[in-house]
């Protein structure tokens, strides 16, 4: 060959690694095992452009070299295939998102092959297929029938804590949960069956609730936060109003230390850690309860609110308090005299979402509720208002506010004219918040002298002693929701008996995607599953009509490419104990919140539950920078 | 439409009925147009398909150009320009292996000391690099590695071949093809990585740059371990000095050991 023709070269090689399985690998070697993984693509219609290539030539190269070290390497690929676009092209043109998968899947198999990486394409993975999403569904499964027992600080099979509460009832009990009534043994045996099944419900992994949503009827859709915009819909500009919605979603709050204290033993950038250790937000304060005193409330009604603070060394310079618009109490609080300013506001706040809320510094707004407090150090008078930066859904719904000592509260402050009482020393009050957890407490009788720090900890002694509290450490982090209104994703193994959900038998999955006729909303705001003929059990009962969330299938696919054709396990003990988890995980750094949070919370539900011997999915991280186009 | 910044005014005219009549100032003859260099995607108008250079330029280019661009970690503008480069690089790596008729001219020559100190300095470079996920690097460790061993005009296997295997990770279809070249039938993917031996890199001669009255006039290579006297000896018998002394007695010589040798006539 006289010149360097690459094109004959390439193809040739292409094809004799295809036919001899270069690639392929087994748990059986006497080699030492590295795992070298890629981020799964979704398969869109446009196919690769030059900049997605990027990560999986450097782990190729790394691969390769790994074998050439003497390595049994696995170096797998497969797609996420289930998600939107392809919904979006079937209610566009009405052709099945699976039809669509599938060319779009040949596109991306046929340029990758192109470029020469050493995949072992026997391990291929697609989220989509009824193969998979049996082993999506069944996990599920395992996390709706377990719990999280906090004496052991780890996941349980719920059949044991249904034993513990035939044997001693529930008041000893210390799981991660929704707020129950305490019942003792006796009283458990008396309840129903549905009585018992409607209490599991507060301490299952998987559980429903009523969460608020950007619903747009016009659009006959729920939308996420970055589709809304001032209140409409960004596509057509359509009202969108918060509505609760029913909704699934996973206890990922339970494991909330475990995954702040698992980040120091994996081998991640500190921009992703930092990122994921905001994102779970662990703080230290205090939950303090105040009485109120209102004219709306009859003398007999003793009510408190319970504030949790992150700042109980300023509960002397507490000036009013605020209750989210939704705080359960603000109707039974509200003076005659207020009620209309309130019911306006609470109803304006309708309107905004959550996001906006939090995000929102410089619009201040609010409304008294002719209710008060009382300090319980002081005795002194404080006003309750109720004012939307403020959510219910975050700790109590209700904070303690220092204008002296927070910006938010002296914004507020400032605005409504409400008195700046300072208790720690330093700052440029009257002129701005003084924030800073340095400086000596002033103002505060026996907090008098002592450091911040030290009068933390004497305020959270003293408030515990005198029955109206108690040291905390709270989360920032939220439970994730985890249902989708939408056809192309994992239906739920669930169905409904008796208004209850209840789980399907091992036996009957995969429950596989029904056809439907249109893939939109019905005109009842009905999921597109409700579309389905028969969608019901052979008993008769209903089946869930929601599907699973886009980060179902990404958050295990790493532990099914070890064991990718196994019908019996989603991955058998052999091939985990050989292959644990990914050595070297190479992808975008865009889904530090989401997919590596997400990912990290099943693998540690798995251990727990004795399916795999390691806590972390990938040892060492790398995320690649973008290829920019030139745009002309 | 665009290459180079520079606008196919004709095809534009074409792309959309409403261009049809538009008017273009011109600049040399051409139409310049400005740019912006941002995330690529099909909203901007600004994709590169992997699959028109693989065609033009094959898979092997793509992967170590694409690699080239930078430090794996950062973001790097896209720049068709730079192809071509790595393109010749891979030419020029064939061409060690064959002549220009394209027969093999691999051979069991023992090679230089030279060629074994570019192979080892590439070895050590390129394991290191990988090692540290600095995949840029290599590739420049490998272009001048190649272009070292082409100016030493080296085809000796023992070097070629451990080369191979080194370069397998980055370009592996030519790699493979080499390796069959090699006569080995078990390809190249299960080798083992060539081993580096420090001793190759260990310099055992120095090359002196020798001056008449300060003026540099030839170089000469002696052995680490030669003394004073020794070199002395060799260099005032060197044929070249004689030329330089051009029958004058040398007034002193001036050696500075593993630097220079300067004679004052």
């Amino acid at each position: 060959m006289a010149e360097y023709n690459f094109n004959g070269i390439e193809d040739k090689w292409r094809k004799r690694w295809a036919k001899e399985k270069t690639f392929q690998v087994e748990a059986n070697s006497d080699k030492p095992k590295y795992y070298v993984l890629d981020m799964f693509p979704y398969p869109s219609g446009a196919g690769l452009h030059v900049g997605h290539p990027l990560g999986y030539i450097a782990s190729d190269i790394y691969s390769r070299y790994k074998r050439l070290k003497g390595y049994n390497v696995l170096h797998p690929m497969g797609y996420d295939s289930f998600g939107l676009p392809a919904e979006q092209y079937a209610i566009q043109t009405g052709q099945h998102p699976a039809i669509t998968t599938e060319e779009n899947i040949a596109r991306y198999r046929e340029q990758m092959d192109k470029i020469g990486f050493s995949f072992d394409w026997d391990r291929e993975v697609r989220t989509s297929e009824p193969n998979y999403y049996k082993w999506t569904q069944w996990i599920f499964k395992q996390v709706f029938n377990s719990w999280y027992c906090k004496e052991a600080d780890q996941a349980k099979p719920i059949e044991t804590l249904i034993e513990r509460f035939g044997q001693e009832g529930n008041a000893s009990v210390k799981a991660e949960c929704d707020e129950t009534d305490v019942f003792s043994s006796d009283e458990w045996h008396s309840k129903t069956a549905k009585e018992q099944e409607e209490i599991l419900l507060a301490y299952r992994l998987a559980f429903r609730s009523e969460t608020m949503v950007n619903w747009c009827s016009e659009l006959g859709t729920v939308l996420a936060n970055d589709e809304v915009k001032d209140g409409l819909s960004e596509r057509g500009g359509h009202p969108v109003v918060q509505k609760r919605m029913m909704q699934w979603s996973m206890r990922i709050t339970a494991y909330a230390q475990r995954l702040l204290d698992g980040l120091e033993t994996v081998d991640w950038t500190d921009a992703i850690k930092e990122q994921q250790r905001n994102w779970i937000g662990r703080s230290e304060g205090a939950s303090i309860r105040f009485e109120l005193e209102s004219d709306a409330l009859s003398s007999d009604e003793d009510l408190e609110i319970e504030v949790f603070t992150t700042r109980p060394d300023t509960i002397f310079g507490v000036s009013y308090m605020t209750l989210a618009p939704e705080h359960e109490y603000v109707s039974r609080i509200t003076t005659d005299d207020d009620k209309a300013g309130v019911q306006e506001y609470i109803d304006q706040t309708k309107k905004r979402s959550e996001r906006d809320r939090m995000s929102d510094v410089k619009t201040v707004s609010g409304q008294f509720t002719g209710a008060y407090v009382k300090n319980p150090f002081t005795g002194a008078k404080i006003p309750v208002w109720i004012g939307d930066y403020v959510l219910a859904s975050y700790g109590t719904g209700a904070v303690m506010a220092v204008p002296a000592h927070d910006t938010r509260d002296f914004a507020f402050a400032k605005h409504f004219d409400l008195p700046l009482l300072q208790v720690i020393s330093g700052g440029n009050l009257p002129h701005e918040s003084h924030d800073g957890k340095v400086g000596t407490i002033l103002n505060s009788d026996f907090l008098d002298g002592l450091e911040v720090q030290e009068a933390t900890k004497v305020i959270i002694e003293k408030i515990e002693e005198k029955g109206i509290g108690y040291g905390k450490i709270q989360y920032r982090i939220r439970d994730a929701i985890f249902s989708r209104q939408r056809y192309w994703g994992e239906p739920f193994p669930i169905y409904f008996e008796d208004g209850l959900p209840k789980a399907m038998a091992d036996k009957d999955l995969p429950l596989t995607l029904p056809a439907v006729e249109k893939y939109l909303p019905t005109e009842d705001g009905e999921p597109p599953l409700a579309r389905a003929e028969k969608w019901k059990t052979p008993e008769g009962n209903a089946l869930e009509t929601n599907t699973m969330p886009g980060w179902a299938g990404s958050s295990w696919y790493f532990l099914r490419y070890m064991d990718a054709t196994n019908d019996g396990a989603f991955v058998s003990k052999e091939a985990e104990s050989y292959w644990k988890n990914v050595d070297l995980y190479i992808g975008g750094s865009e889904h530090a919140t989401g997919h590596l949070l997400y990912s990290r919370f099943w693998m540690k539900f798995l251990f727990d539950m004795g399916f795999v011997s390691e806590q972390e999915p990938f040892k060492k991280m790398i995320n690649q920078g973008m290829i920019l186009g030139r745009s002309n | 439409m665009v290459e180079n910044d520079v606008l196919d005014v004709e095809a534009f005219k074409a792309w959309r009925s409403d261009f049809a009549d538009a008017e273009f100032i011109l600049e040399d003859g051409a139409y310049k147009c400005g740019a912006e260099v941002e995330k690529m995607s099909k909203s901007k108008y600004n994709v590169v398909s992997p699959d028109l250079i693989v065609e033009k330029y094959g898979a092997d280019t793509l992967r170590m150009y694409e690699m080239f661009l930078g430090p794996l970690e950062q973001f790097k503008p896209w720049n068709t320009n730079g192809i071509s480069g790595v393109n010749n690089f891979l030419r020029k790596l064939w061409r060690l292996f064959h002549d220009a008729e394209g027969n093999f001219v691999v051979t069991d020559t023992e090679p230089t000391k030279e060629s074994l100190k570019t192979l080892h300095k590439t070895i050590k470079k390129v394991a290191e690099d990988i090692e540290a996920f600095s995949f840029n690097t290599s590739v420049s460790t490998f272009m001048v590695c190649v272009n070292e061993l082409t100016a030493q005009k080296c085809n000796s296997r023992s070097v070629l071949e451990p080369l191979v295997v080194l370069i397998s990770s980055y370009a592996p279809h030519i790699a493979e093809e080499l390796w069959e070249q090699l006569g080995h039938a078990d390809g190249v993917t299960y080798q083992t990585f060539p081993a580096f031996n420090a001793s190759y890199l260990v310099e055992s001669s120095h090359l002196y740059p020798v001056s008449f009255n300060g003026k540099m006039r030839f170089k000469v290579e002696y052995p680490l371990d030669m003394d004073r006297a020794e070199i002395e000896k060799q260099i005032l018998a060197h044929e070249k000095s004689v030329h330089y002394l051009d029958g004058k007695s040398p007034k002193k010589v001036i050696i500075v050991p593993k630097k220079i040798i300067n004679i004052v006539v």
